[in-house]
């Protein structure tokens, strides 16, 4: 199906984040900020969420009872899925690859191949088949990298790898002047990403006194808002870029010899541009000039054939 | 006027990293003075996977390996723009640059960028020159890498926002150049005239 950008509707957007810091910041208490959630606790960290803050939590002991939790009401009634943490996530699908294929269970390599297939299959279900926000929480491990420390997902195999292609957020949650940050800018420290209007270091609201955990969703609908606000700027950018384009393709459809192509540079470069299509249309330009055995003439400031 | 390049500057990164092979710093040597060097069997790979993303987007050629990874980034990269060189000029610390740099493919304000590599873990390219130096060339607010690693097509994102200006990196690579006596190759084979 074809949509033309002034068509998209991103209202029922669903998001995928990535939360990643030490343990003991309130990873889990944050990922359950988000719109109605339902907590797969790998990781038994439900018991250290204040019971305010708890929601409908699957614990599981084997892989199959959290595809079992996947069929219930209880998951279907949920907006948000989290998942705490991938990194545990991975250790309870073992057993599981093992006996999905042969070689899964002798060699090490086949088994992470197998889970790095079924957390991408996984994570698709979630964001795509069954329409939730999925949260993934992830401890961090440290690396040396020259000089400086980076702080990586704590995930065994490479499964960690693809988790990020599909997100739209990933922060890293650090404590600075004793107040709880969340980067979602990369660094020379941490890997994050942001996207929608989100960037840079947010705080991370303190819940006491009763203060309602809403973070996430908050952040979410921001994010909305700012795909709404970002699709009505970009459209009057793209609706100009698209004209430029137009124009600048016939153009260069005119483009027969050395006499057109120098016709054509003038006719470039006077037009409204909008976006990259200045430069994707030089880029085509001198492409067609090549194809063509054209040259550029600093002198005489026009296109001559090779061979003339 | 001295041209630089991602290309020169990554391998002067690469070169005096910690975790450079042996040799990294005779290729940025050669690199410097314009001398060819030997290709490397992984710099070949590269090169014939993006060759064939690029021939199924120009002409529907289908490829003779990695089908589906060259399939799925074709589609990605389909409508753009494929090797937009860029040029700029920069003015840092009164001396005249022309930062120069070839897009694989230029598509509604998006720069995409083909890897064909051996390794891959997420944030491989976050210290990378290439999308600081591309940001300064072209009016783009996002540069996508688009990474193949022989088993599954990943993307590293990178905004405008989040980049830091090229310009600090460049100067670093001139006080290196100037400490290590390497100014020299530098002026002798990089010059370029002011009307470029």
């Amino acid at each position: 199906m074809i949509t033309k950008p002034a068509e998209m509707d991103f209202s029922q957007k669903k998001y995928v984040m990535i939360i990643a810091g030490a343990p003991g910041l309130g990873k889990t208490t944050l990922a359950l900020s988000a719109p109605n959630p339902f907590l797969f606790d790998v990781d038994n960290g439900i018991e250290r969420v204040s019971a305010e803050h708890r929601c409908v939590t699957s614990n599981v002991q084997k892989y199959e009872e959290l595809l079992a939790d996947m069929q219930s009401p209880e998951y279907n009634a949920a907006e948000t899925i989290v998942i705490d943490t991938g990194g545990s996530l991975v250790q309870l699908m073992k057993d599981w690859a093992k006996k999905q294929d042969k070689r899964a269970a002798t060699n090490g390599m086949a088994m992470f191949g197998v889970i790095k297939q079924e957390f991408d299959r996984l994570t698709y279900q979630i964001r795509n088949v069954d329409k939730k926000n999925t949260v993934i929480v992830f401890h961090t491990t440290e690396q040396s990298k020259g000089d400086n420390i980076q702080v990586r997902l704590s995930c065994e195999g490479s499964s960690k790898d693809i988790v990020w292609t599909p997100a739209d957020f990933g922060a890293y949650m650090f404590i600075e002047n004793g107040k709880r940050k969340l980067g979602f800018s990369p660094t020379e420290e941490y890997f994050a990403k942001g996207s929608y209007g989100v960037h840079g270091v947010w705080d991370v609201p303190d819940l006491s006194g009763g203060k309602k955990n809403d973070f996430l969703t908050n952040l979410f609908a921001q994010a909305g808002e700012s795909l709404v606000n970002e699709l009505d700027v970009y459209a009057k950018d793209r609706e100009a870029y698209a004209a430029a384009m137009e124009e600048g393709n016939a153009i260069l459809a005119s483009i027969k010899d050395a006499e057109t192509a120098t016709a054509a540079v003038p006719a470039l470069r006077d037009m409204s541009h909008a976006l990259t299509s200045k430069d994707e249309l030089v880029g085509k330009l001198r492409s067609a000039c090549k194809e063509l055995g054209l040259t550029w003439d600093k002198g005489a400031k026009a296109y001559v054939q090779n061979n003339a | 006027m001295y041209k630089i390049t991602h290309s020169l500057l990554s391998s002067w990164q690469y070169a005096t990293s910690e975790d450079a092979r042996e040799g990294a710093f005779d290729d940025f040597l050669c690199t410097l003075r314009g001398e060819p060097f030997e290709p490397t069997e992984a710099m070949l790979k590269g090169r014939r996977f993006e060759e064939a993303v690029n021939r199924l987007v120009a002409d529907g050629a289908p490829p003779i390996e990695d089908n589906d990874a060259v399939v799925d980034i074709a589609k990605i990269v389909q409508g753009g723009a494929p090797q937009v060189r860029g040029e700029k000029g920069l003015l840092i610390n009164g001396q005249k640059f022309l930062l120069v740099g070839v897009a694989d493919y230029l598509k509604a304000g998006t720069i995409y960028d083909i890897k064909r590599t051996s390794r891959y873990e997420y944030g491989k390219y976050q210290d990378s020159t290439q999308h600081p130096a591309y940001f300064e060339l072209f009016p783009a607010s996002a540069f996508v890498y688009l990474i193949f690693d022989g088993y599954r097509v990943y993307q590293e994102t990178y905004y405008r926002a989040d980049t830091p200006s090229i310009e600090q990196t460049i100067i670093q690579f001139i006080d290196f150049l100037r400490a290590s006596d390497l100014m020299p190759d530098y002026i002798e084979h990089w010059s370029v005239s002011d009307e470029v």
